[in-house]
């Protein structure tokens, strides 16, 4: 099933997830479900460029600029995010 | 005072009131009247402190044969931390390894001021090296034989992580080899002290190597982890080091932690703290020497200023 390009994503709000960095890998730590996840260099830009503010798929890739993934790639991976409560869509 | 500076008697006596032993961030209090335990501590507890009788206790355990039937057909042994039995009872011939593992469950259950990853823990030139890896993977043996070319023992077993500092601290205990690896090392450490071999344990053959006396006569200085190896035992093996991203060790590192899920973000903090400062490799060897070898180039290039 698709997602609206309206939507707008956001990191979770409700609990902290604290983060470390080494090279294009980053590794997470969800507060609430207390769980570690390690992202991959796409997935961790996608995830940096949602904690500066809430986005729509189409805000992301301009903001991602040259290289940036194919918007259902997008999509996929902000999928994948949402199930692990990294981050969630805003109410319309 | 140490425990060797006891004579038999002596130790027999004190164990059988209970003996207080500083083992590096804890002091344990042991009681028993089992024969196997006292031979067991004479031999591989030969350089520890005996703290005061009156000291502060963070594990008080004891070990004794079960009442009842099972206190004389097919004999068994039972631990008790505290009073309370948090197993079931082994056969008395496992009475020293019931000991060890007792103990490291003590340790990685109730030690929450700390993170506590499955990993061996071995130093050299105030910089630890930690080698994580699942029961089997030869870290054991790699740590065992570590020890006898210049590298001083933290662990064999677990990996205690200050929760402030990011700073591994030392639990220098008997070495658990297992199976083949036990005859291995008689033959690669001749000269070190080795506890009469159990059979038919749920681990197979275990028998426990003494801690070098330097390494418990240092337990008390912590160091900062500066590599990650994981390690494979593969007959054939090439004995290379593979780099490894920090990021897929660390996921492997809490994946195999104690008590990650109790100490939290507290815990992340301090593992990607100590992980900053670390090099990650994979290592599959099959030779001991060469083994030896790859390490002391690893702490030679930290030394000379390339690592």
């Amino acid at each position: 099933m698709g997602l609206a390009t309206e939507t707008r994503w956001r990191l979770v709000a409700d609990f902290d997830i604290l983060t470390r960095q080494w090279g294009g890998e980053v590794v997470l730590y969800h507060e609430g479900s207390g769980n570690t996840h390690l992202l991959d260099d796409v997935a961790a830009r996608l995830f940096s460029l949602l904690s500066h503010e809430p986005a729509t798929v189409g805000e992301i890739a301009a903001a991602w600029g040259e290289g940036a993934p194919p918007r259902a790639e997008l999509e996929t991976l902000l999928g994948r995010l949402q199930r692990l409560d990294l981050v969630e869509p805003l109410a319309q | 005072m140490k425990v060797a500076d006891l004579s038999r008697t002596q130790l027999t006596a004190r164990l059988r009131q209970g003996m207080n032993l500083c083992m590096g961030p804890v002091t344990v209090r042991v009681h028993s009247s089992l024969p196997a335990i006292t031979q067991g501590i004479a031999r591989l507890y030969a350089d520890y402190v005996l703290a005061a009788d009156d000291a502060f206790v963070d594990f008080r355990v004891s070990l004794s044969r079960p009442s009842g039937l099972r206190r004389w057909i097919k004999p068994q042994v039972a631990f008790f931390l505290d009073g309370h039995t948090p197993f079931k009872p082994l056969p008395l011939s496992q009475a020293f390894p019931m000991l060890e593992w007792g103990l490291n469950w003590c340790l990685a259950t109730y030690l929450n001021q700390y993170v506590i990853l499955h990993a061996a823990v071995l130093e050299r030139d105030g910089a630890a090296l930690i080698l994580p890896g699942a029961p089997g993977a030869g870290k054991s043996t790699l740590c065992a034989a570590l020890t006898g070319h210049g590298w001083r023992l933290f662990s064999d077993e677990m990996a205690i992580v200050d929760l402030a500092s990011g700073r591994l601290v030392p639990n220098p205990r008997p070495i658990g080899l297992k199976n083949e690896s036990i005859a291995i090392m008689r033959r690669f450490l001749p000269a070190a002290v080795m506890g009469e071999a159990c059979v038919d344990t749920r681990k197979g053959t275990v028998a426990h190597l003494r801690p070098p006396a330097d390494s418990v006569a240092r337990a008390g200085e912590t160091a900062p982890a500066a590599w990650v190896v994981a390690p494979r035992y593969c007959p054939g093996g090439r004995g290379e080091l593979e780099a490894a991203s920090r990021g897929r060790m660390f996921l492997e590192l809490v994946n195999n932690a104690f008590n990650y899920s109790v100490v939290g973000g507290a815990g992340f903090r301090a593992l990607s703290a100590m992980m900053d400062g670390c090099e990650c490799y994979r290592f599959e060897y099959g030779d001991l020497h060469g083994a030896m070898a790859v390490f002391e180039a690893l702490a030679a290039a930290r030394r000379d200023g390339h690592g």
